[in-house]
């Protein structure tokens, strides 16, 4: 009770930092960082929920974000206000889930990370040659444009998102989805309604993937139209998650602070080839740090060369 | 007669997706390697083959004589360095593992070729690259031509060479169980290493046809796209289903061009990429259920 009561002071406190920050912040470089944190944020979580919880590994996010992108964009450039068009991009990219995902759910394990992901594959194709070009604001929306107002857009969907997430995780729902993701066959014979579980985290996930999509194009300028649909966005997050610990609830937190600050001391020391570096950080950290950073106290309590010996058979219960 | 022209391109674009979805059809079908770095692999090929070709006028499809060996020891140090580390895995947790890994080596690949040789398209122009033969009015491009003779003979003598060698029948055996394969006395380690070895060094094989068309550090990804739409239309495991889910990928898309236009070819392969997904996840020459 004490460690919980502790926790809550520590969420609140970051809370409360988070909201007051702009007063005293005045560089724009600050907040566009932790713009794109809370980005991260809510992206490794949504993809958590439904990865590391219900062990759907869903590689297709581009998809789901870029499809909130683009309906934000669209709304808001035609003169919908932002807070209905951001939430716009939330419902699109779950009308999305339903028509692609849910049918994909019906395929087991690696069936579906190969289905999502040729899904943002061929949208990204698609997307890019129905849109070719940039998408400029209009100078109404320049004249009126604020950071301040683009990083509480980011916070409020960050906490939403894991406000649900942690809700979810945490309640009966939680214990179906990690039924399902530990064995489904045993999960169904004890009467878990297995796609049902699936069905709610996939439709959580990529409800506040959307959202964020939808802060995305509310927060950028000008962007290629396809730049949303981008593969990276599939693989940002599922290395956050792996950096921080996946299927815990802090691991994501953990691993966007570790990567938006890796990412900026790579792109601003190494230039030209900080995707070369990033690539070899990314390899190294699935092939040695399957757990993350969550996992890291237990990994160094176990002895080195026991480690070693013990690697194949521990490994292969790690998620 | 237009339309039969159209045909043909769809023939000779499908045989080629073929081509370079054969290395991906062997490394993930049989061995549970998601390589995405696959296509990749195969733009380093061309990009040997471009070079071969413009230092010493070598024709790309000699230069195979090269770059496939060389493919074949990238292959080995590949799998030597990264992914004999889950030879140890569950099947699924291999998969997304591998394909993590791979992911990251794409972006390895692909920044050191653009550092290297910037991002600026190149091709081959070989003294044939412009003719074609004609029959009965069927303009048919001599490259082409090649491209489908190549694609056959890799995929089918890769096809024979599975079912009908030792070393093809222990690497079936190890892709269905790799324990029990390992009991029956077959050394699974080498296995698995020669045919991850021989997966690059088919996607090499791709890389001489794609240098005759355009090569740039972006168009890897692009082939492993391709690649992955036929990997799953065939089925996973599937070897010879690989050509004819590549022409029917190729004729498909020209058919989309043809009727309705080009902004729509991506369209068209989601639309039967789904349509098997949803009703038939085995693939359509799979015989395996999708477990």
């Amino acid at each position: 009770m004490a460690i919980e009561s502790k926790w809550y002071a520590l969420t609140g406190a970051a809370l409360a930092v988070a909201v007051l920050l702009p007063l005293g912040m005045h560089g724009q470089y600050g907040l566009s960082i932790l713009c794109m944190l809370f980005l991260y944020i809510t992206l490794s979580q949504s993809w958590n929920i439904l990865g590391g919880y219900a062990g759907q590994v869903n590689v297709g996010q581009a998809a789901f974000f870029g499809v909130g992108a683009l309906t934000t964009r669209l709304l808001w450039l035609h003169g919908t206000p932002f807070p209905l068009a951001i939430p716009a991009g939330g419902i699109a990219s779950v009308v999305l889930a339903v028509v692609v995902g849910f049918p994909a759910l019906r395929l087991r394990g690696h069936y579906f990370a190969i289905g999502t992901l040729a899904v943002a594959w061929i949208a990204h194709i698609t997307v890019g040659n129905l849109f070719p070009g940039i998408s400029f604001l209009t100078g109404r929306h320049v004249a009126t444009y604020s950071l301040v107002l683009r990083y509480y857009v980011f916070l409020v969907i960050m906490v939403a998102a894991l406000t649900t997430i942690y809700l979810t995780v945490n309640s009966r729902i939680g214990l179906g989805v990690e039924a399902t993701r530990d064995d489904e066959d045993a999960a169904q014979t004890v009467g878990v309604n297995i796609v049902k579980y699936k069905i709610i985290a996939f439709a959580i996930s990529s409800f506040f993937v959307g959202l964020a999509g939808g802060g995305f194009a509310f927060f950028n300028a000008s962007y290629y139209w396809y730049l949303p649909f981008g593969l990276m966005w599939c693989f940002e997050p599922i290395l956050i998650v792996f950096i921080g610990g996946v299927g815990t609830f802090v691991g994501p937190i953990v691993g966007s602070l570790c990567y938006v600050a890796l990412k900026e001391i790579f792109a601003f020391t190494l230039g030209e080839i900080n995707i070369l570096i990033f690539g070899v950080v990314f390899i190294l950290t699935i092939l040695f740090f399957p757990r993350g950073i969550v996992g890291l106290p237990a990994a160094l309590h176990h002895a080195w060369p026991r480690r070693l010996h013990g690697e194949v058979g521990e490994r292969a219960n790690v998620r | 007669m237009e339309f039969a022209q159209f045909l043909t391109y769809g023939i000779i674009n499908g045989a080629i997706y073929a081509l370079v979805a054969i290395g991906l059809a062997l490394i993930m079908g049989i061995m549970g390697i998601f390589n995405l770095a696959q296509g990749s692999l195969a733009m380093l090929a061309a990009y040997a083959s471009f070079f071969l070709f413009q230092r010493w006028g070598l024709d790309p499809f000699l230069s195979l004589a090269l770059t496939m060996p060389a493919g074949f020891l990238c292959g080995l140090l590949l799998h030597k360095g990264l992914f004999e580390w889950m030879s140890g895995y569950a099947p699924g947790q291999k998969l997304r593992n591998s394909m993590l890994v791979a992911f990251g080596l794409v972006l390895v690949i692909e920044n050191i070729a653009t550092v290297l040789w910037t991002a600026n398209e190149r091709c081959v122009t070989t003294a044939y690259s412009g003719a074609v033969v004609s029959v009965e009015g069927l303009r048919v491009p001599y490259t082409g031509l090649a491209a489908v003779g190549l694609s056959m003979v890799v995929i089918f003598g890769l096809h024979f060479f599975l079912k009908r060698t030792l070393f093809g029948k222990s690497l079936w055996a190890i892709s269905q169980d790799h324990q029990t394969a390992n009991l029956m006395g077959i050394n699974v380690r080498r296995t698995t290493l020669i045919s991850f070895g021989l997966g690059v060094a088919l996607s090499a094989a791709a890389g001489a046809v794609i240098s005759l068309y355009t090569v740039s550090p972006a168009v890897g990804l692009d082939w492993t796209n391709k690649a992955l739409i036929l990997v799953v239309l065939a089925g996973v495991g599937s070897i010879k289903g690989i050509f004819y889910s590549g022409l029917l990928l190729g004729i498909v898309e020209v058919l989309s061009v043809y009727f309705v236009g080009v902004h729509y070819t991506g369209v068209a392969g989601l639309v039967i990429f789904i349509l098997v997904l949803m009703f038939r996840p085995q693939g359509l020459f799979g015989k395996r259920a999708g477990a």
